[in-house]
């Protein structure tokens, strides 16, 4: 029986799926898996803005465009592109922080990094524009709920001590945003951020 | 010592600093063209072809895209497994379950409607077809609608998120497993949809 070529084909799918399936069944350890197992470990904004002020040794890499970088980017961050990623120095010993203002590029460069041995490496949630809303330019209700007045107070200092300041809103409580970090921490470290804005 | 490391050639290029933003876009026009070029000659820029799925006397369109599917899972499997591709580097676009079933929705019913899925509508418009055409207007102004109501609708696009998930990831399962499973129904797939064709055309 003479079978066409799309059968062929069709058949030839089969056998790569075939061993496919078996080799991720005899060898559960390969690159691919161990690829797979790498866990994002992200870094709220709060928590940088209070390493950089208490001058922890932190390294910060922002992986924007030059002219985005130019006007305006967090203070000791140094610009690095994806393409030019593979020139950074391999040091696990100094925290490094991972930014853009695409979550997608931090996490690719969180990937190849961890790929190739990086530790100590961190993705910034929320990235420059968590940076700029949060930090930088904070929201803050008029009246302070009595609960929320220890974080307020730090978020106007960071707010400060960065040059910015905070925006005062009539509704609903922004301060929500920290205490959550607060709650959930140090489980924000793996917390996967979604998506932002279109 | 680090460097030695990366100079294995591999992929994506783009990411890996093998291509820059420029050879990017050129691979892309290349593959953009191509991509025409094979739905043109796969007789998908016809709207008769292509509404003929829905009524099953012609499958064509679930054969091209499940092969194409099945091919690049196959292709992007072993790639990944030699270390010619890092799959984690790939993009992958976030789900967001409402909101990805209302899209659904809408574009299958303008794909029933218009006669053409955004592709074959560029494609059918290159190769003169008024409708295609129109199908392209309908396309930009769909865009232009969407970015104006998106403040209003920003919430409900934004809800029931899974993020960057695959079927391996969400039924923690082998990725090969995986391969294997799809290829099958994929397989099952093509023979169905024949026969269906068979069926459907016998009575007309």
């Amino acid at each position: 029986m003479k079978l066409s070529l799309n059968k062929k084909l069709a058949g030839l799918a089969f056998l790569l799926s075939l061993l496919a399936m078996l080799i991720s069944l005899i060898f559960p350890s390969s690159a691919s898996q161990k690829r797979a197992s790498i866990k994002i470990e992200y870094l709220s904004v709060l928590d940088l803005a209070t390493e950089i002020r208490n001058r922890k040794p932190v390294r910060l890499i922002d992986l924007r465009d030059d002219s985005s970088f130019a006007a305006f980017h967090i203070p000791t961050a140094e610009p690095y592109s994806l393409n030019n990623l593979q020139n950074l120095e391999i040091n696990s010993s100094i925290k490094t922080t991972l930014y853009s203002d695409e979550v997608d590029i931090s996490e690719q460069a969180f990937y190849l990094l961890a790929d190739r041995g990086m530790e100590n490496l961190f993705v910034l949630n929320g990235g420059i524009q968590d940076w700029y809303d949060r930090i930088l330019y904070p929201k803050m209700p008029k009246t302070i709920p009595d609960n929320y007045e220890d974080i307020a107070t730090q978020i106007k200092s960071l707010s400060a001590y960065f040059g910015g300041h905070s925006i005062y809103v009539d509704e609903g409580n922004p301060l929500n945003y920290y205490k959550g970090i607060a709650e959930s921490s140090p489980s924000t470290k793996t917390k996967r951020l979604i998506r932002m804005g279109c | 010592m680090v460097r030695a490391e990366v100079m294995d050639m591999n992929g994506p290029f783009y990411i890996n600093g093998w291509i820059g933003e420029d050879a990017s876009l050129v691979f892309a026009l290349f593959i953009g063209l191509s991509f025409g070029f094979f739905l043109e000659r796969a007789g998908l820029g016809s709207a008769k072809k292509l509404a003929a799925q829905f009524y099953g006397r012609d499958m064509s369109v679930f054969k091209m895209m499940f092969t194409a599917i099945i091919t690049a899972m196959i292709g992007l499997f072993w790639f990944n497994q030699f270390g010619l591709l890092n799959i984690e580097l790939v993009y992958l676009t976030p789900t967001f379950v409402a909101p990805q079933i209302i899209g659904g929705l809408v574009f299958g019913v303008g794909f029933i409607v218009g006669g053409y899925c955004p592709g074959t509508s560029c494609v059918a418009g290159a190769t003169g077809s008024l409708d295609g055409w129109m199908n392209v207007l309908g396309l930009l102004a769909g865009i232009l609608v969407f970015g104006e109501l998106y403040p209003f609708i920003k919430t409900f696009y934004n809800t029931t998120p899974l993020g960057k998930i695959t079927f391996v990831d969400y039924f923690d399962i082998p990725a090969g497993v995986m391969v294997f499973i799809l290829v099958l129904v994929a397989l099952a797939g093509f023979w169905a949809s024949e026969k269906i064709e068979i069926k459907t055309n016998s009575k007309l």
